[in-house]
């Protein structure tokens, strides 16, 4: 009896079924079949390969799944979709025959349909699943294209694991090998190779700053979401490693250009979301030079809306027709976006010495001073000149389109290049170069008659001068983004750098002894007897072009306020001469007051210094 | 002779017959579906009493394993493809193995079932007709393996080196990983007759791995081993697997893992 029934247990184990073999794709999600590990495997197929794959009479290639046919979205119409087809093809559409969630996973081209449970009633993949990316792709990393050599995207190098397909575009096979689930361990995500520091990313997208520097995102600890926001189980842990993820979703993504949330959220909102005020930055940076958010939200900002499109387009630049940036119609609409002026794969710590642009302009294209386009900018200037110079739609340009109460000019010129290059200004703040005066008097130390400066000394936020705030124009509560109040008796702005004490003395603005022949009383301090007015009755902020004035009338920044300063009644001038070092007349009428050149009558000003 | 004596076969038999597959494991030619003999239970039989001829003879027939079945005059394509995804070159109109040209005599649906080089009489005079799976004495179905016009495309590929070998004149692309593929070895767990297999695909019954091919008969080695229809198929159904397969690839993948690493 024990003998038979070792004979009979023998012969049991002998002849028990071929068990699955045990290797990469057995153990993976793909493992369809009755001994797979994941939620969605069959109760009746035993092969693994046959949900895929087919000996004879297959598709070419041996694939077993039958196409649905479905069309699928693959842009939302703007830029590279244009070379994109419509809908996706070569082996993309075997992947996407499960993954766009429209024919059963069990559905063989040749074989019996096979049973599956975790799948939804159709035996299809579920539509909460997060692996059905549906037919809108546009969300999702293109495929089946030829991609495009650009300084920013190139092919993979021979033998990496990453490669385009035999016709030379890009499928789901680019990046995604479906028989082995752990290449990538982290992730877990079917990836060809690992993607910690966005390796795999970085195969074909030359990031030039992200590599180089390293960028300041690169090289960052933080974690990869915004404060409050838990990392996911499989996530990589830090914003170094997380890399391309940590802002970008390869499937599904609703903001332009992959980044991600949903397609309402405003553009900047993945950029505020992390530089706010709840940002812990340990020790390396304090947290309030990240926090950009609090500016933002302040009522003069430079960003984008905080819903919908920003009109901001990759590819704007001087010569696309469709995205003209320096814009070239008056009808074109403005934007801003923080990616204007900032590419966050660039970005690096590195301080700033006026006028170069700091670390946090780094790999972003500009307008130089003759008007060329420039990448990278070497110079702060560069990055606002791309919106603020040669632009032919800037609101102040247009009837009606400057706010109550600025200041109105005789000839106003909006271009700042034309302004601030010394080549093409009458006197300006030397913001491109050194100033025109290099005598002028009363600097705030360490400025002097040669120094240069940023937009962004005036153009900063309020806190800035606290000393608490990010640099840069993000937003203020002052009007035009400035950093101090520049109102009427109250320049406080100007104060920044012009010493009050000496513009009030005898130290500033013309000089002249008393002359008792002509009965001239010496000249007092010009500046201290015209303190009640506004500093721009007299003077332009930025200063004047050789479009708007001449270095003989235009000199000191000088360009008076029509609506303020009036025409002389002999002269029929509002004009002002400069006759050299601290010497100069007037010919206008001004509070009340007629200034005159020459001869005076009593009651008017004897405005000849 | 005790009771329990008499049970304990009868215990073994059930045993058997119980185990899922095991019954069902029925071998040989006959009444598979290559026996095409009149009394067959297969589909696609003729009205002749004979199994063998239909590919074999003893007199008259062709040297190589007295080759009995006409060939076909078809000439084959990959449906535009020359190579594999991998860079192996694929074999080009006629130029297909011998040992799957034999196969294809049948199987490319161009040539009656009853094309026989001798049929057994003295002037081609029997008249072997065919019912089943046929159209015009062709054979039709699930059987014909190649598409219109010699379209080969929607098969795993044949005629071709085993990665890392060579094969009439063609060596494996340069690109094959290599890697993902089972090594070739020579003896150990090999249960062949030339003693070469793949290091996965020692099978549960002597011989039921799959067979590799020399560019010369007779000098199989891990340095030249190809791939022919006969390397996953064992036309005379002998290890009973379906589809004449040498191992069973219904119940598992274990025929795909016998080269395919994954």
């Amino acid at each position: 009896m024990k003998r038979t029934c070792a004979l009979a247990l023998t012969l049991a184990l002998a002849l028990a079924p071929d068990q699955a073999a045990g290797g990469d794709l057995d153990r993976s999600k793909h493992n369809l079949s009755v001994s797979g590990p994941g939620a969605v495997k069959s109760t009746s197929e035993q092969r693994t390969c046959a949900f895929c794959h087919v000996a004879h009479s297959g598709q070419p290639g041996g694939d077993n799944r039958p196409d649905s046919g479905a069309q699928h979205l693959t842009s939302r119409g703007r830029g590279l979709s244009l070379r994109l087809g419509t809908t996706v093809g070569g082996s993309s559409r075997m992947c996407l025959s499960c993954h766009d969630g429209t024919i059963a996973v069990g559905k063989l081209r040749k074989g019996r349909e096979a049973r599956m449970m975790g799948t939804d009633a159709g035996g299809r993949l579920g539509a909460a699943s997060r692996s059905n990316l549906g037919l809108d792709l546009s969300g999702s990393h293109p495929v089946s294209f030829r991609p495009d050599r650009t300084p920013k995207l190139r092919e993979p190098h021979f033998g990496d694991k990453v490669r385009l397909d035999k016709r030379g575009q890009v499928q789901c096979t680019s990046c995604h090998d479906p028989h082995v689930e752990e290449h990538d361990a982290q992730t877990r995500k079917f990836l060809v190779k690992g993607n910690r520091g966005g390796a795999l990313c970085l195969s074909c997208h030359a990031m030039p700053g992200w590599q180089a520097n390293p960028a300041a995102h690169g090289a960052s600890l933080q974690p990869p979401l915004p404060p409050g926001q838990p990392v996911p189980a499989d996530g990589y842990r830090t914003l170094a490693d997380a890399a391309c993820a940590a802002c970008h979703d390869m499937h599904g993504a609703g903001g332009d250009s992959l980044v991600k949330g949903s397609r309402s959220d405003g553009q900047d909102r993945i950029c505020l979301d992390c530089h706010g005020p709840r940002l812990a930055t340990g020790t390396a940076i304090e947290a309030w030079r990240l926090d950009v958010a609090s500016d933002a939200l302040k009522p003069h900002s430079h960003t984008a809306p905080s819903a919908g499109a920003s009109g901001h387009d990759p590819a704007e630049g001087p010569t696309n027709p469709s995205a003209t940036l320096p814009e070239n119609r008056p009808s074109q609409a403005r934007h801003h976006a923080c990616v204007d002026c900032h590419d966050p794969h660039a970005a690096v710590r590195r301080p700033a010495q006026a006028p170069r642009a700091s670390g946090a302009l780094a790999g972003v294209w500009g307008v130089d001073r003759s008007g060329m386009r420039v990448e990278p900018v070497n110079y702060e200037y560069e990055v606002c000149f791309k919106c603020h110079a040669d632009s032919a739609n800037q609101p102040q340009a247009r009837a009606g389109g400057r706010s109550a109460g600025a200041p109105r000019r005789a000839r106003p010129d909006v271009n700042l290049r034309r302004v601030f290059d010394p080549a093409t200004a009458a006197s300006s703040h030397p913001v491109v170069g050194p100033g025109q005066n290099p005598t002028i008097a009363g600097l705030v130390r360490p400025l002097g008659g040669a120094s240069v400066i940023y937009c962004s000394d005036c153009h900063s936020s309020d806190r800035a001068a606290g000393g608490q705030a990010p640099r840069g124009p993000h937003g203020s509560v002052y009007d035009r983004i400035l950093e101090r109040p520049y109102g009427v008796g109250n320049p406080a702005l100007c104060w920044k750098c012009h010493d009050q004490g000496v513009l009030y003395s005898t130290a500033s603005g013309f000089t002249r002894p008393a002359d008792p022949l002509k009965q001239r009383p010496a000249a007092t301090a010009l500046h201290d007897r015209h303190r009640t007015e506004a500093c721009s009755s007299c003077h332009d902020a930025h200063g004047v072009s050789l479009f708007s004035g001449t270095r003989q009338n235009n000199s000191h920044l000088i360009d008076f306020d029509v609506d303020v300063v009036g025409l002389g009644a002999a002269s029929r001038k509002r004009e002002f001469v400069d006759r050299g070092q601290r010497s100069g007349s007037c010919n206008l009428s001004c509070h009340g007051r007629e200034h005159r050149d020459a001869q005076a009558s009593p009651g008017e000003v004897d405005a000849a210094y | 002779m005790r009771p329990t004596d008499r049970l304990a076969p009868a215990l073994a038999a059930a045993l058997l017959l119980a185990l899922p597959g095991a019954a069902a494991a029925q071998t040989g030619i006959r009444n598979s579906a290559h026996d095409f003999s009149a009394g067959s239970a297969a589909v696609t039989r003729s009205n002749d009493t004979q199994i063998c001829k239909f590919c074999h003879a003893p007199h008259g027939a062709q040297a190589t394993l007295l080759w009995n079945h006409l060939p076909s005059s078809q000439t084959y394509n990959w449906g535009g493809r020359t190579t594999t995804f991998y860079g192996t070159q694929l074999p080009q109109g006629t130029n297909i193995g011998d040992p799957s040209k034999r196969c294809l005599s049948c199987h490319d649906g161009t040539v009656a079932l009853a094309s026989l080089q001798n049929d057994g009489t003295a002037g081609h005079t029997a008249n072997i007709t065919f019912t089943g799976n046929v159209s015009a004495g062709r054979l039709t179905g699930a059987a014909v393996v190649v598409s219109a016009g010699g379209d080969l495309s929607a098969n795993h590929p044949f005629s071709i080196p085993y990665p890392g070998s060579t094969y009439r004149s063609v060596t494996s692309g340069p690109l094959v990983p290599i890697a993902e593929y089972q090594p070739l070895q020579a003896g150990g767990t090999c249960r062949t007759a030339t003693g070469i297999c793949t290091t996965a695909s020692a099978g549960p019954v002597d011989g039921a791995v799959i067979q590799l091919y020399p560019t010369v008969p007779g000098s199989l080695s891990t340095a030249t081993a190809g791939l022919e229809c006969g390397t996953c198929h064992e036309p005379h159904n002998q290890f009973g697997n379906a589809l004449f397969l040498r191992l069973d690839a219904m119940s598992s993948s274990s025929l795909c893992s016998a080269c395919h690493i994954k």
